[in-house]
């Protein structure tokens, strides 16, 4: 019985089309809108994929499913800033720059962290490339419509371009240390961006002058370096994977000398020590709960970090990096009630409106208001409740997720030659993938096994 | 333009060609071909499927490597030697529309030694279209032979690499030297999503990268070339590097860029590429792409399929006997050990935990899953046929002697037999734009026939001549099979267990013979791939002394092994020559029915 429906479910994937929306409407759940109070008792209304209507004893027009939330919890989808489920390749470590690259071109849909994900009623991810060099490659952000076959369907087209950067000791082992060129150590870090920006200068420089005539040769091409000229005409939005207060701030010295400003910084664990500075720049910060000490750039932070941001008026989110955390954002957020005080708000616009934020799609997702998609997790118990379960997830208005009736084997993509052993064999993908792809053996001789390095 | 001139060009050679290369040939004969005493030869009382769903009786002259003429009524000239076939069926020769055929396994790439691994030579990252294959194609190569056994008489071979390997060429599978087999020259761009090896493009991100790269450099390139030609006045001539100059014919639409894409998502990566930079793409060596039927089909893209499959699950064998022919006592004894049996089951399970119960059926529900993805991997020739997407065949990823095999379960899975001869034929010759030439028994186009005792696409039909560009191979029927004394074989006929003593490793698998009648039949596989057998040649048993000979090919690369072993009881012992490597020491036994 359950295979049929799994049949039925492909066929259905396979026939819809592209962007597929869906009708819903829900009823009398305890609606937390993040931008306009809980409201009790209340009705949420999508049709095509939007948000139509929150109100009382709404009606749906016929053919429309709806759902009984009563006692229930209707939050808007959780958005994570910091992923990198999703997707078949983390890091082009190969360079200190490899702004050409875009986790885009390899999205896979049938990665069976994204049903876990919305399993936990997160239904944006950014899929970011890793920390391998300092200016690392594209990013995409992913709507978690678990089920379509093409990538291209799995995209949140329309979000803006984003770029991950990173400093300290990721890309000073792999480069520095590595290979023995810049950057080994962080005043390495600092020139790598400034020479990155310079070149961008004079490329555009170059093909200015040749459009107008003043140059008499061709100037090559480069797809790297178009993509920083993007960022210095504020394109693409920075996403820097970063640790230590100094190093904060001297990327932020960096950006404000080429004009740049669009930057959240991801893990930021000294954040809290440089707030005010986060906040003058206009800085986001995307940070862990309560995580850190696992290698010598992280041994100084703490569980209040989130707390303290935002009490300094920081745009925060907490974030997962891992295939595991994404499944319990909503734990996460609610560790800063105990570090920190947030209140139920505070705590959770760090995983809903705050990431969209930092996402630039904070017009789209992140809230329940009219008008916007309509991406929903409907709780059993108060999302910040350490009894809560998620039991339903909507994605464009299509229940992507239901803890009642979806088969055990949610699998899209089935390997003919998989050898069937255990239970267990499946359990892939909670690793952490921040320094996938790296080819440590080539920069330091020997294959290194190696588990959080983010 | 370019194309055309050399299609021309190669055409040319290839019917100037002909009559020199029989004298050579005749010189240079294989000994294992009989040798060809004339250049005309009649076929006569054949089924002759001229193209997929047209068959008729009759006869087919051959004559200075074309099809001189076709029909019911034509007559034997009397310079032709005249084969009777006996009712035999005569289809055209098979095209392999992409294929690594004839070119030599590249030696194991060292790590490469590249000061920056962020810009290495273009070499090393893999990106080398300005070479051609055409300075690759060995006509000695054993996998042409081996290719040529199964019915091809042309593939278009590209170059073997990583990204970009280079442009491919149409070659006539036949003997001679490289300057006569070639069709066409420059056919194609090859393409890939391999990363190179440690170096940027690291990844098939970084790979796609480039791509856009090089493509959008070409592109500036011609853009400022054609600017160049109009008038040169005050500007400087481009000096672009040879893989950029090589890609311009790409930009410009003059190569089609027969680009890899194995499964869905990689489909769909090479379809998002294409859209966006524009070039004329062939999805090639597709093994999954229904997913993204509806794209393939609405993008109208050339599509070729992969002959290769998974590995089908072996259907175990109930052994029941017959119980008409048992005894009454016989009846009741079977129905007793039938009764224990599931006692004894049932017994067993309800000892299972609630974990192993539910390990036991998940377990279970994979395997149903698993068994439903091979269908559908099986089924995709069907299903493309169903929608009506145009697609021809490809063995770049296939043994040669996988080909048939696979065909036949693809016709299972619903593939109709036309298609599929049409995959092989006319739509590969359409797809590489040699229709007027190949593809069809049709007078004036090239000699390339395949000759079955039974139609291609039955069971147990064989292959017994194969003519490409008018020279005949005839099979041996018996090639594999050793002759035995009466009864001899049946003593050595099952499966024995085999190790090979190579320093350092020690190599073992299965070793399956086959007593038929006089003939002896062995198969032997490897650990590493079991199941996977490879039939041992010229084979002899004497004095208790089995012999035969066996050509493995691992990854392209050729060996030829000699097996000499000595037969005592159940147990074997023996040599096993390798080629250049030496002998190694082997031993066996059989395995207890």
């Amino acid at each position: 019985m359950k295979y049929i429906n799994i049949i039925i479910g492909l066929i259905l994937a396979v026939t819809m089309s592209a962007q597929e929306t869906g009708s819903v409407l829900i009823k009398n759940g305890t609606v937390i809108t993040i931008t306009d109070g809980v409201k009790e008792n209340t009705d949420v209304l999508i049709q095509n994929g939007k948000i139509k209507q929150i109100g009382d004893n709404l009606s749906a027009g016929s053919g429309v499913t709806t759902i009984d939330a009563k006692g229930q919890f209707v939050m808007p989808g959780i958005v994570d800033a910091h992923s990198h489920i999703g997707i078949s390749v983390v890091n082009e470590a190969t360079n200190p720059v490899t702004a050409e690259v875009f986790t885009g071109d390899c999205v896979n849909p049938y990665d069976i962290g994204i049903y876990r994900a919305i399993a936990g009623g997160t239904t944006v991810s950014h899929a970011m490339h890793g920390s391998a060099n300092a200016i690392g490659g594209q990013c995409e952000t992913l709507k978690h419509r678990f089920g379509v076959i093409d990538p291209e369907d799995m995209k949140m087209k329309d979000a803006p371009r984003t770029i991950k950067f990173a400093l300290g000791e990721n890309p000073m082992r792999v480069h520095g240390e590595g290979r023995d060129i810049t950057p080994r150590t962080r005043m390495g870090m600092e020139q790598v961006f400034r020479k990155a920006f310079a070149d961008a200068l004079v490329y555009k420089k170059d093909w200015d002058d040749y459009n107008s005539g003043k140059l008499h040769e061709l100037p090559e091409y480069s797809l790297r370096i178009e993509t920083l000229v993007d960022i210095m005409n504020g394109e693409i939005i920075i996403h820097c994977h970063s640790y230590r207060a100094d190093e904060l701030l001297m990327l932020m010295n960096v950006l404000e000398d080429y004009g740049v400003s669009k930057i959240c910084f991801q893990h930021v664990n000294e954040g809290f020590k440089v707030a005010p500075e986060l906040a003058a720049f206009g800085a986001g910060a995307s940070v862990f709960s309560d995580w850190w000490a696992y290698k010598f750039e992280v041994y100084y932070s703490t569980a209040y970090n989130a707390a303290i941001l935002t009490k300094n008026g920081v745009v925060t989110s907490i974030n997962s990096d891992d295939a595991g955390l994404i499944r319990h954002l909503y734990h996460e957020a609610a560790k800063t009630q105990k570090y920190g005080g947030l209140t139920d708000n505070e705590a959770l616009r760090l995983i809903t409106i705050n990431p969209a934020k930092q996402l630039g799609i904070d017009k789209r997702v992140g809230s329940i208001e009219v008008g916007k998609d309509g991406d929903i997790a409907i709780f059993s118990h108060h999302p910040l409740s350490i009894y809560a379960v998620n039991q339903k997830t909507i994605i464009d208005g299509i229940v992507r997720f239901d803890i009642a009736t979806q088969p055990n084997d949610m699998r899209i993509d089935i390997n003919p030659e998989e050898s069937i052993s255990s239970f267990m064999e499946d359990m892939e993908g909670h690793e952490d993938k921040c320094m996938q792809d790296v080819f440590t053996e080539l920069f330091l001789g020997e294959t290194h096994s190696h588990s959080h390095q983010h | 333009m370019r194309n055309k001139r050399f299609a021309l060009h190669g055409l040319f050679v290839v019917t100037t060609m002909l009559i020199t290369s029989w004298t050579t040939n005749l010189q240079a004969q294989n000994s294992n071909n009989p040798k060809e005493v004339t250049a005309t030869y009649f076929l006569q009382n054949a089924n002759i499927v001229a193209s997929p769903g047209q068959s008729s009786f009759g006869s087919v002259l051959v004559k200075d490597g074309l099809i001189a003429q076709v029909g019911a009524n034509i007559q034997a000239p009397y310079d032709a030697q005249v084969i009777d076939m006996d009712s035999m069926y005569i289809y055209a020769g098979f095209i392999d529309a992409l294929s690594h055929v004839g070119l030599k396994k590249k030696d194991k790439e060292d790590r490469p030694k590249v000061k920056n691994p962020g810009n290495p030579p273009n070499a090393v990252a893999g990106i080398t279209p300005e070479h051609s294959v055409y300075d690759d194609y060995a006509p000695e190569e054993s996998s042409i032979k081996k290719l040529r056994e199964q019915g091809y008489g042309i593939a278009h071979v590209v170059p073997q690499g990583r990204m970009l390997p280079g442009m491919g060429a149409i070659f006539s599978l036949g003997e001679g030297n490289v300057a006569e087999l070639v069709i066409q020259k420059e056919a194609s761009m090859f393409s890939q999503l391999k990363s190179a090896n440690r170096v940027a493009p690291g990844t098939t991100i970084g790979v796609m990268a480039k791509y856009r790269d090089i493509y959008r450099n070409a592109a500036a390139t011609s853009e400022y070339n054609s600017k160049y030609n109009t008038n040169p006045a005050g500007m400087r001539r481009a000096q672009p590097e040879p893989a950029i100059e090589s890609f311009v014919p790409v930009v410009n639409k003059q190569l089609s860029v027969y680009f890899i894409a194995n499964s869905a998502l990689d489909v769909s990566r090479v379809i998002a590429l294409q859209e966006e930079l524009g070039f004329k793409l062939v999805l090639s060596d597709v093994e999954q792409g229904w997913p993204m039927a509806t794209k393939i089909s609405s993008g109208g893209y050339p599509l070729l399929l992969s002959m290769d499959l998974p590995d089908a699950i072996k259907e175990e064998k109930k052994e029941e006997k017959d119980d008409s022919k048992m005894t009454d006592e016989e009846k009741k004894k079977a129905a007793e050990v039938k009764e224990k049996a599931e006692k004894k089951k049932k017994k067993e399970e309800s000892k299972l935990s609630v974990l192993e119960k539910a390990n036991k059926k998940a377990k279970m529900e994979r395997e149903v899953r698993k068994k439903k993805s091979i269908q559908e991997y099986e089924g995709q020739a069907a299903m493309m046929e169903k929608k009506g997407i145009k697609f021809a065949f490809t063995g770049i990823s296939t043994k040669p002697g996988d080909i048939r095999k696979n065909l036949k379960r693809m016709i299972d899975a619903g593939l109709s037999e036309k298609t599929a001869l049409a995959a092989l034929t006319t739509n590969a010759a359409d797809q590489l734009g040699i229709s007027k030439i190949a593809g069809t028994i049709t007078k004036g186009k090239l000699a390339n026939l395949v000759i079955t005792d039974k139609p291609y696409f039955e069971e147990k039909s064989t292959i017994r001549y194969v003519f490409v560009d008018g020279q005949m191979s005839e099979m041996k029927k018996d090639e594999k099979k050793g002759k035995v004394a009466k009864g001899a074989g049946a003593a050595l006929a099952g499966e024995w267990n085999y190790s090979i003593e190579i320093p350092g490793q020690t190599q073992s698998g299965t070793i399956k013979i086959t007593a038929d009648g006089d003939d002896l039949l062995v198969e032997v596989d490897s650990a590493d791939e079991a199941g996977d057998y490879e039939d041992g040649t010229s084979v002899a048993f004497t004095d208790n002394k089995l012999t035969f000979d066996m050509s493995v090919d691992n990854d392209g690369f050729q060996m030829e092994l000699s097996w000499d072993i000595d037969i005592e009881g159940d147990t074997m012992k023996g040599m096993v020559k390798a080629g250049q490597f030496g002998s190694f020491p082997m031993e066996g036994s059989k395995i207890p029915k």
